[in-house]
C-alpha cells in the first residue's frame, strides 16, 4: 500500500494527514483523545458540520494507523482544489475570518476553543469557506485567554485592514509571511486615520506595541485570566471589526473589461456561442479559466457541470466574481487571484509546505480567452513558451488569438516599441502545433479574433 | 503611538484583570493586549445593554438588537 504523510502536516502533535492509495486520511493521536471525544460527545462537531462550518469526516474503524500513537483514523470529505490566502480576494478572506470567529464563538458555547486560527485551516468547498482542521479544537478552561488570538490578528485582521485601508494588493504579503503579517509591519503600513478606529487601534496598533514592549522584557512576563463573558464580547467585537472593513469601489484595470471591451454585442454573443459549443463537445470535468476576469466565460463551463477554477490577476475582478458566485449559490466555480507570469510557488518549510500551482489538482481543459496578447506583448513571452506551459496543465485548450490589427492590441503597442514581428496567426499556429493538434478554428464575427480548440499531442 | 498612552491604556485595562502569575512566553504582549481588549469589549457590551435598557425604560427604543449585521455576501 502506498502511504505518504502530507507535506504540510507536521506542526501539530495531535495528529497528521496522510495519503493512502490516493485517499486522504487523518490520524488522531492518543494525546488528542480527550479533546477529540469531547468535540464529538459535546455535539459541537455535529453542530459545526450541520451549519456548514466544519468539514465532515467518517471514522475508519478497521485502519491500524501509521504508528503506535494512533487513537483514531478519520477520512475527511475531500476538498477538490486547495487554495491559499494569498490567492483569495478581499471578501474571500473576510468570509474566512468571519467563519473562524463564528467557529470560535460556537466552540466556546460548547466548552471548547480553537487552538489555531490559521487562514490555512480554511478552504473553499462548494462555493463557501469551510474549516478543515478537525484537530484544532481543545477543551476551554475557564479564565484562559484565547491562545490563537495573535494568529487571528496576523492571519485575518491585519491583511483585511491593509487591503481595506492601504492597498488591496497587500494580501500578497501572506505569501512572504506564512504565519500572518507581522503586526508591527501592519501598524506601520496602515494610514494614520486607522488610529481613530477603536478596534484597529486595539487589535493592531496597540497589539503591535504590546508585543514589542513585552518581547524586550523577556522572562518578566505575566499570565493572565480573562473572564469568559469578556472573551465572548471580544470575539463579537472582532466580528464587528471584520464586518466593518470594506474595499474601495475604485475600478482596477480589468474590472470594467466587459464594459469597455472592443467587442460589439454581436461579436460577444458569437464568442459565447463558440465557447459553449466547443466546451460542450469536450465535456470537461475540470476547467481552469486563465484570465477569467469576472467569470463571464467560466460560467459556460460551470453551467455544463465542470468544476472550475477562475484565475485572474486583478483582485477586484476576482472579488466581483466571488461575490457573484456567493450570491447565486454556485458551488462549482472558485475564483482565485493568480499572476500567470509569476504563479504561486511551492513555499514554506523545505519548500513543500504550500503547494505550487502546478502541484494541485490539474484540469483537463484550459481556457485562455482574450489573454494571449497580454502574455506575448505585455510580458514579452514567446508563443512556444506559452504553449509549453499550457501543455503541462491540461489536455484540451480553448484559446483565443487576437491579431495586431485588433484595437486592444494596438492600445498595448501604443506605449512600447513593436518588437513583436512574430506576433501573427501563422507563427502562433506553428508554435502551438509543436505541442498541440488544432481541432477547430473559428472566426468571431464582427471582430478580427479567432477561437481555437486544441488538443495536447 | 505614544508610550505614555499605551501605559495608561494598559493600566486601565489591567484593573479589570485578576490573578496575574509570572511566566515566560514570547506571545506575552499578545496575551496582555488580549486581556485589555476583552475587558474593553466586556465594558462596551455592558454599556450597550444598560443604554438599551434605559432607552427601553424611557420608551424610546423597543428591543435590543441581538447581533451585528450579517456578512455582506449573505445580505445580497
Amino acid at each position: 500500500m502506498d502511504k505518504q504523510i502530507h507535506k504540510s502536516s507536521f506542526r501539530d502533535p495531535s495528529g497528521f494527514l496522510f495519503y493512502e492509495d490516493g485517499k486522504l486520511f487523518r490520524q488522531v493521536n492518543r494525546c488528542y483523545q480527550q479533546d477529540y471525544d469531547f468535540l464529538l460527545g459535546s455535539g459541537l462537531y455535529n453542530k459545526l458540520c450541520d451549519n456548514g462550518l466544519l468539514v465532515r469526516h467518517k471514522e475508519i474503524e478497521e485502519h491500524r494507523g501509521l504508528n503506535d500513537s494512533k487513537y483514531k483514523i478519520i477520512e475527511p470529505e475531500l476538498i477538490n482544489f486547495i487554495s491559499y490566502p494569498y490567492e483569495w480576494s478581499f471578501n474571500q478572506l473576510k468570509d474566512a475570518a468571519l467563519l473562524t470567529l463564528e467557529i470560535q464563538k460556537t466552540a466556546l458555547e460548547s466548552g471548547m476553543t480553537l487552538k489555531d486560527a490559521s487562514a490555512f485551516n480554511i478552504q473553499f468547498y462548494k462555493g463557501r469557506p469551510v474549516f478543515i482542521d478537525t484537530l484544532s479544537f481543545e477543551k476551554y478552561q475557564e479564565g484562559k485567554p484565547w491562545v490563537a488570538y495573535r494568529q487571528f490578528c496576523q492571519h485575518f485582521l491585519a491583511p483585511l485592514a491593509l487591503m481595506s485601508h492601504t492597498d488591496i494588493r497587500l494580501n500578497q504579503l501572506m505569501k512572504t509571511y506564512l504565519d500572518g503579517i507581522p503586526l508591527d509591519l501592519t501598524s506601520k503600513l496602515l494610514p494614520f486615520r486607522t488610529l481613530f478606529d477603536l478596534s484597529l487601534l486595539i487589535h493592531l496598533h496597540l497589539h503591535a506595541k504590546a508585543q514589542k514592549k513585552y518581547e524586550a522584557k523577556g522572562s518578566a512576563a505575566r499570565n493572565i485570566e480573562i473572564k469568559k463573558s469578556n472573551l465572548v464580547a471580544m470575539i463579537q467585537g472582532l466580528k464587528s471589526a471584520v464586518q466593518k472593513l470594506k474595499i474601495k469601489t475604485r475600478s482596477t484595470e480589468w474590472e470594467d473589461y466587459y464594459t469597455f471591451t472592443n467587442y460589439s454585442d454581436k461579436a460577444f454573443a458569437h464568442k459565447k456561442e463558440i465557447v459553449t459549443r466547443i466546451t460542450g463537445n469536450i465535456n470537461p470535468k475540470i476547467v481552469w479559466d486563465l484570465g477569467a476576469n469576472t467569470g463571464e466565460f467560466t460560467k459556460i463551463a460551470g453551467d455544463l457541470g465542470a468544476d472550475c477554477i477562475a484565475f485572474d490577476i486583478d483582485p477586484l475582478a476576482v472579488d466581483t466574481h466571488y461575490r457573484y458566485i456567493r450570491k447565486k449559490h454556485i458551488e462549482n466555480i472558485l475564483p482565485l487571484i493568480l499572476d500567470l507570469t509569476n504563479p504561486s510557488p511551492a513555499i514554506g518549510w523545505n519548500n513543500k509546505e504550500r503547494m505550487g500551482i502546478r502541484s494541485r489538482t490539474l484540469p483537463d481543459t484550459v481556457f485562455v480567452l482574450a489573454l494571449i496578447h497580454h502574455l506575448a506583448i505585455s510580458n514579452n513571452l514567446p508563443f512556444h513558451k506559452i504553449a509549453r506551459f499550457l501543455r503541462k496543465l491540461g489536455e484540451n485548450l480553448v484559446i483565443e488569438f487576437i491579431p495586431k490589427t485588433d484595437s486592444q492590441v494596438k492600445r498595448l503597442l501604443e506605449t512600447r516599441k513593436d518588437i513583436f514581428d512574430d506576433y501573427n496567426e501563422e507563427t502562433f499556429i506553428k508554435e502551438f502545433e509543436k505541442y498541440y493538434t488544432v481541432r477547430t478554428r473559428e472566426n468571431i464575427i464582427d471582430s478580427e479574433r479567432i477561437v481555437f480548440r486544441m488538443q495536447r499531442k | 503611538m505614544h508610550p505614555l498612552f499605551l501605559t495608561l491604556f494598559h493600566a486601565w485595562g489591567l484593573s479589570f484583570i485578576t490573578n496575574i502569575i509570572l511566566y515566560i512566553d514570547p506571545g506575552t504582549g499578545s496575551i496582555i493586549l488580549q486581556a485589555i481588549a476583552a475587558a474593553v469589549a466586556g465594558i462596551a457590551i455592558a454599556i450597550k445593554i444598560y443604554w438599551h435598557s434605559l432607552l427601553k425604560f424611557l420608551g424610546i427604543r423597543k428591543e435590543l438588537k441581538s447581533d451585528a449585521p450579517a456578512p455582506e455576501d449573505q445580505k445580497e
